[in-house]
């Protein structure tokens, strides 16, 4: 079973402004607003009582300051559909997901199969934008995540560097009732 | 007078020194803004990025500051063969927007990535001995088992491994990690980072661009020299009294390299 944590900041993220400035000013990229924080995916045993298995997750990564500084930052579940009420009619909010390597962190896994116990399996941790931006479809809307994503060239690509990081879309965000792209 | 541009971003904190250790080298050297006027930028003989925390490491290191305009100021000098010269984040720029190792001029070939090496992962600063090897560009000749203090998160070298094969076998890693032996580290802390190929610095084809992740301007004065380094440059430090502190360290012969390829490439010109 996959659960996808999401920590971000309460107040301004100076790193999502500065990503949109960098888009907007310096590439020329048509994008209606960034999102960004760390994400965490636990893959956990087959587990029937979810709602508890995600409390004991949010409990022991807020206990954890170095991974949640609850003074600062709130947390969320990536299932939480709330995100769609916010898309405009042909808007797309798209979800990258990257990693440096393979995501893995020793600590942190220790740190939570200490806290979890036996249902815990492993952690990845990486870096989520989430893009907003008008696009025909959501197949274009990811398309389009990831030419801003994968940085190929001084002029193309920002996010993430091929050679040390990897990159996956998590979920395209639409109007209508979410989409899998 | 061999005029050199320290260049600065949003976050840059190395420019003053580097000025300093330019100026000591023989250098007129200006700090230069991002935002300053391309037009006037072109003007210098040779630039400098400095080191710091370029738009504070957003999103990641160098990534931010290599898309900015000011950049095309450099992409022209290094056409023109003038000396280009990265330190630690600056070396993640001129990384990050394709000047090094540039086999394929402005294409992004390899990564400054987090220091992953025999369990230590992230932040060191310590000092380093480098050994040199360039055959052309400003670095040609430099003197090996060169002391040098590093201090990065992100400094280790690394992509595709054919890619590395050429860089080798095409002179593109002027200096690498070394042991007390002069031998090519590969463990920590002599290799701070895990680099491939012990690459402390890569230099596109002409040796001209060259990304560097130690400072040599915390380097550029004996004083500066921690008395208790091994070696010769440490038993200087030791022996050294009043005025001789004062006395150029083993970072300074790298910007007075960098100054002596720029009056190379002017009276060529």
């Amino acid at each position: 079973m996959r659960l996808e944590f999401l920590v971000r900041r309460a107040g301004i993220d100076t790193t999502a402004e500065t990503t949109l400035h960098a888009l907007r000013a310096l590439m020329g990229i048509a994008v209606d607003a960034v999102e960004h924080g760390t994400l965490w995916r636990f893959e956990i045993a087959a587990e029937p009582e979810i709602l508890r298995v995600k409390d004991a997750i949010a409990r022991a990564a807020c206990r954890a300051g170095r991974y949640v500084n609850l003074n600062r930052d709130v947390v969320a579940w990536l299932d939480d559909a709330s995100v769609q009420a916010r898309v405009a009619p042909g808007q797309f909010a798209t979800d990258l997901w990257i990693t440096d390597g393979d995501g893995t962190d020793p600590t942190a896994a220790d740190y939570f199969a200490r806290q979890l116990g036996k249902p815990f399996q492993q952690v990845r941790r990486g870096t989520l934008y989430r893009l907003w931006a008008e696009h025909e479809d959501a197949a274009s809307a990811r398309a389009a995540a990831l030419q801003v994503a994968v940085t190929r060239t001084r002029r193309q690509g920002l996010l993430m560097n091929p050679h040390a990081q990897s990159v996956e879309v998590l979920r395209v965000w639409s109007h209508r009732p979410a989409e899998d792209a | 007078m061999t005029r050199v541009a320290v260049l600065m971003f949003p976050g840059t904190n190395c420019m003053a020194e580097t000025a300093d250790a330019l100026r000591a080298a023989g250098a007129e050297a200006e700090i230069r803004r991002w935002n300053h006027r391309s037009a006037k930028m072109s003007r210098y003989d040779a630039y400098v990025v400095a080191g710091g925390f370029a738009y504070e490491d957003r999103v990641r290191a160098g990534a931010i500051a290599a898309k900015h305009a000011i950049l095309d100021v450099l992409v022209e000098a290094a056409a023109l063969g003038k000396p280009v010269l990265g330190v630690c984040n600056g070396a993640q720029v001129l990384v990050e927007a394709g000047l090094v190792p540039a086999l394929e001029p402005g294409h992004v070939e390899v990564a400054l990535a987090r220091n992953r090496v025999d369990g230590w992962d992230g932040y060191y600063c310590g000092w380093v001995f480098l050994s040199a090897s360039a055959e052309r560009g400003f670095l040609a000749g430099l003197p090996s088992n060169l002391p040098m203090p590093v201090g990065h998160g992100e400094g280790r070298f690394t992509g595709e491994a054919p890619l590395f094969d050429r860089l080798e076998a095409a002179g593109q890693i002027p200096l690498r990690y070394a042991n007390d032996d002069g031998s090519y580290a590969c463990a920590f802390p002599a290799n701070p980072n895990g680099s491939d190929r012990a690459a402390a610095a890569l230099c596109n084809g002409a040796g001209n661009v060259v990304a560097l992740m130690p400072h040599p301007e915390r380097a550029a004065w004996l004083y500066q020299v921690p008395e208790t380094l091994p070696g010769p440059w440490g038993e200087r430090r030791r022996r050294a009294r009043g005025a001789e502190l004062r006395g150029p360290g083993p970072g300074r012969v790298l910007y007075e390299r960098l100054v002596q390829g720029a009056r190379a490439v002017g009276g060529l010109r």
